[in-house]
């Protein structure tokens, strides 16, 4: 008789095992938890009225989505910082579009086509170039933002036809579950989530392996930039209108809610989508709920940083994906790019 | 009676539910150069990091001349007087061969609050004079320096404090002629200035021409001690499998023949650094060997034929049976059924934090994949039909393979490759570091593949291996082929090395 093998393998130490793979995935949903709750309590559960939890979840909402994508890239141990930048500029076209009329939807595919030309740019300069990820992505970010300020310093751009329906929650978190459950499945089932955290384990193994990657790296930034479309183009329709600052301040949040998530810095295998929903949930249930207990803008800044710190800490204490990764991938970056 | 320098009593170490040590008692001598013994996974790394202070043991006590000795890191142990030359690459990247040698150490070279740098790189260059290396220059940058030398590297720190006990971790097997005679020398020196040595390998016939005695190790417990006089190969050997082992593990047969048919074919390869214009052809159903010393240019020969490196002439075709396919990256190789096991194994051949099941469907997620998802009701079954059959040891698939031990690494890459149903095999010393019992399965494995009308080409130093094993060798020195030999089980080794040297 045929044993069903899948099932006959996997044994206590099978899970043992797989546990102790996916302590940092448990940690972080515990640790949301925990700010939920204690949040809850500090403020007499006053943070969580509907208008409050609307403003959560619509903070939570753009960080969420960007950050799905953008684990892709930390996966293979790249990092993006034009997020926020291409959000803006992609907004901007989708705003444009409106202006001259064009039916919405197609607005808000044109929204998403653009976020993934940027993001490809970007994954092309560091992909086909080697030019450093942090530093190409800065270059988008900063010729993006540009780009943005220029039009509207001369025509003012605002949602003029109905967006109501890209407004409603219902939508919205219909197209938060699909994109949640796509990115779940192609990060950890699809050849491109398996091949980006095999090459954010050893690249040079991964190659050797066969992996071609250079190809997957780009199909990386390219989901990473569909995400960054579909973000731009709901915070658009929430906003009504394009200005300067659209957006911006998004791209740090989203690695620091990314971190706080449990993502390892490095990349690799450990690398889940769980981190892009209880990170940014973390982030802004914390920062919201400070400020109604009365913190200034500050106060909340800093503990927000101390947190982070704590966070990082627990978490890679001790573990071979020290804190310094990220900030060691940064260093390594450019000291490459010195000695070229 | 030979004073003892350092003795163990009961220790026991686990990792969760893996017994790796259990109630081991021995002493080492003074005077004495002892060989360690046992299976892949056998606990012989583990205990000597438990020496070393690289990790503490789950309970027992050790004495040294005597005293309680209980080192809380490497740093402590080689304060004390202990040093070891780890089994993977244990250098620092990134700065000098100096700062290597005295990583830690730096207190010493002190010149008010800053180092010394002068004074050190002498020191270092002391170091390297005392262990009869002059063939680098310690202000180097250690990421210059081959394998072999960054082996050399970590002799010269090991050894630099004069340790009273000297551990040696399956580093020869890495290293060429060259390399083995330099551990060698140093090792009979401290012998004979009455200190105690420790040696680790796989290759019986190295641990008879080096010991004085040898301890083997069996599932993490003590079988035995044989003196120099009790010492034979199949003593040795039946003790570390526990049972009687033929000492014949290569093919039987002497039948060299094999098809016309050429699978991949190389024509007038050269590369900047050693190679001249090499031809070489593989046809179907062949074991064709390579062999020569390290530096002769035949494992960048194997990265050219797996399209790792390209050379700066000359050219690599496939040869299908439609058409020719040429060889320029790894991706491509792979997919057209060419395989490749790097000599380099811990950074080119495995993702070491990650699980047993993700390496060894690595290179095979495209063909267990439909629509660009990888099916797991198949990459299961394959990953544990690659455990079976190699006789992976380990706690679950899902274990991590830096916890595996050394030969058991070897045997995830390999598994990695048979995994993929490849056509043409390139191995570069691909038994390195696996047990004899092991070697042995791989072998009839290989012979398998070859039956079923596989190609394979086996880089080697290892020169009985070629001998065994290859329907056709290849000599190769200096970035050229200098001699073929047909297969001949009764070839001699020393009618070989001639044309290698
Ligand atoms: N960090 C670890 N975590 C879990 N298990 C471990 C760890 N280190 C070693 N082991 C296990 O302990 C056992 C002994 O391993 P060890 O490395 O000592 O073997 P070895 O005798 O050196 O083998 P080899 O000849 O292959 O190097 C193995 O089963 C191994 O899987
Ligand atoms: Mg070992």
């Amino acid at each position: 008789m045929m044993r069903n093998r899948q099932i006959a393998v996997f044994e206590d130490n099978d899970m043992q095992e797989y546990i102790k793979n996916n302590r940092n995935v448990v940690t972080p949903i515990i640790g949301m938890i925990l700010v939920i709750l204690v949040f809850g309590f500090a403020t007499g559960w006053k943070n969580y009225t509907a208008n409050n939890l609307q403003t959560i979840l619509n903070q939570s909402y753009s960080l969420a989505i960007l950050a799905m994508g953008l684990i892709f890239i930390f996966a293979h141990g790249g990092i993006d910082f034009s997020c926020a930048s291409v959000m803006a500029f992609s907004g901007l076209i989708a705003g444009l579009l409106m202006q001259i009329g064009v039916p919405v939807v197609i607005c808000g595919i044109a929204c998403v086509l653009v976020g993934t030309i940027c993001s490809v740019i970007t994954g092309a300069l560091t992909v086909v170039f080697g030019v450093p990820a942090f530093i190409s992505s800065i270059c988008m970010m900063n010729i993006c933002r540009g780009i943005v300020m220029a039009v509207i310093a001369t025509n003012a751009v605002s949602v003029t036809v109905d967006v109501s329906a890209f407004k409603s929650w219902p939508v919205k978190i219909i197209v938060l579950i699909v994109v949640f459950i796509v990115t779940t499945f192609l990060l950890s089932k699809s050849l491109i989530g398996r091949y980006n955290k095999a090459i954010g384990e050893n690249s040079v193994a991964a190659e050797q392996s066969g992996i071609s990657v250079k190809k997957y790296r780009l199909l990386a930034y390219m989901i990473s930039g569909v995400c960054v479309g579909i973000a731009a183009f709901f915070l658009l329709c929430r906003t009504g209108r394009m200005a300067t600052g659209f957006a911006n301040g998004l791209q740090l949040e989203v690695i620091v809610a990314l971190m706080l998530g449990g993502l390892p810095p490095r990349g690799g295998y450990r690398s889940n989508i769980v981190s892009a929903i209880a990170g940014p949930l973390i982030l802004t249930v914390l920062g919201n709920g400070l400020v109604i207990l009365g913190m200034d803008d500050l106060m909340t800044e800093g503990i927000k940083g101390l947190v982070f710190l704590a966070v990082v800490f627990v978490n890679y204490r001790g573990s071979s994906e020290s804190i310094t990764g990220l900030f060691g991938k940064i260093g390594l970056d450019s000291k490459k790019m010195l000695l070229k | 009676m030979k004073e003892v320098v350092l003795k163990v009593e009961n220790i026991c170490k686990n990792f969760g539910p893996t017994k790796a040590l259990t109630d081991v008692t021995m002493e080492f001598y003074g005077g004495e150069i002892c060989g360690l013994i046992g299976e892949n996974g056998s606990g012989k790394s583990t205990l000597s990091s438990v020496i070393a202070g690289i990790q503490p043991p789950t309970s027992g006590v050790m004495y040294k001349h005597g005293e309680r000795y209980l080192p809380v890191n490497p740093v402590d142990g080689q304060k004390k007087g202990v040093a070891m030359i780890v089994q993977e690459a244990g250098t620092i990247p990134n700065i000098s061969i100096t700062d290597n040698i005295f990583a830690g150490k730096e207190q010493f070279f002190l010149k008010g609050p800053f180092v010394n740098k002068k004074a050190m790189q002498q020191a270092a260059k002391e170091a390297l004079d005392k262990i009869g290396v002059d063939r680098m220059d310690p202000a180097d940058n250690i990421n210059v320096l081959s394998q072999e030398d960054k082996k050399i590297v970590e002799i010269a720190r090991a050894l630099d404090d004069d340790p009273e006990l000297l551990i040696v971790d399956e580093t020869t097997t890495a290293l060429s002629v060259y390399g083995r005679d330099i551990i060698y020398a140093n090792m009979r020196r401290m012998r004979d200035e009455g200190k105690a040595v420790i040696i680790i390998s796989h290759d019986i016939d190295e641990i008879m021409a080096q010991c004085d005695s040898v301890v083997v190790l069996r599932d993490g417990v003590k079988v035995g001690r044989l003196e120099k006089e009790e010492m034979n190969g199949r003593a040795i050997r039946n003790m570390m499998v526990g049972r009687d082992m033929s000492e014949n593990y290569y093919r039987e047969d002497a039948d060299g023949a094999v098809s016309e048919e050429v699978v991949l074919e190389a024509s007038d390869i050269s590369t900047e650094k050693v190679l001249k214009g090499i031809d070489l052809k593989l046809h179907k159903g062949e074991i064709l060997g390579i062999g020569g010393l390290t530096e002769s240019g035949m494992h960048e020969l194997g990265r050219i034929l797996y399209g790792i490196e390209k050379p700066i002439k000359g050219k690599v075709v496939l040869k299908k049976r439609d058409s020719d396919y040429k060889i320029t990256n790894p991706w491509g190789s792979v997919k057209h059924g060419i395989g490749y096991v790097s000599k380099n194994r811990d950074v080119e051949a495995l993702l070491l934090t990650t699980t047993i099941r993700n390496n060894i469907t690595l290179a095979s997620l495209k063909k267990i994949s439909r629509g660009g998802f990888v099916s797991a009701a198949k990459e299961i079954p394959m990953v544990q039909e690659e455990i079976d059959r190699l006789s992976i040891k380990c706690n679950s698939m899902y274990s991590n393979v830096n916890s595996l031990s050394g030969g058991n690494k070897q045997k995830v890459v390999f598994g990695k490759w048979l995994a993929t149903g490849a056509d043409v095999l390139i191995l570069d010393c691909p038994t390195r570091g696996v047990d004899i019992g092991v070697k042995s399965a791989m072998y009839s494995l290989i012979e398998e593949l070859k039956n079923a009308g596989k190609s394979i080409i086996m880089i080697s130093e290892e020169l009985a291996e070629l001998i065994g094993m290859s329907d056709r060798i290849l000599i190769m020195k200096d970035g050229q082929f200098t001699k073929e030999f047909p297969r001949n089980p009764d070839l001699k080794e020393h009618d070989i090395i001639n044309y290698m040297i």
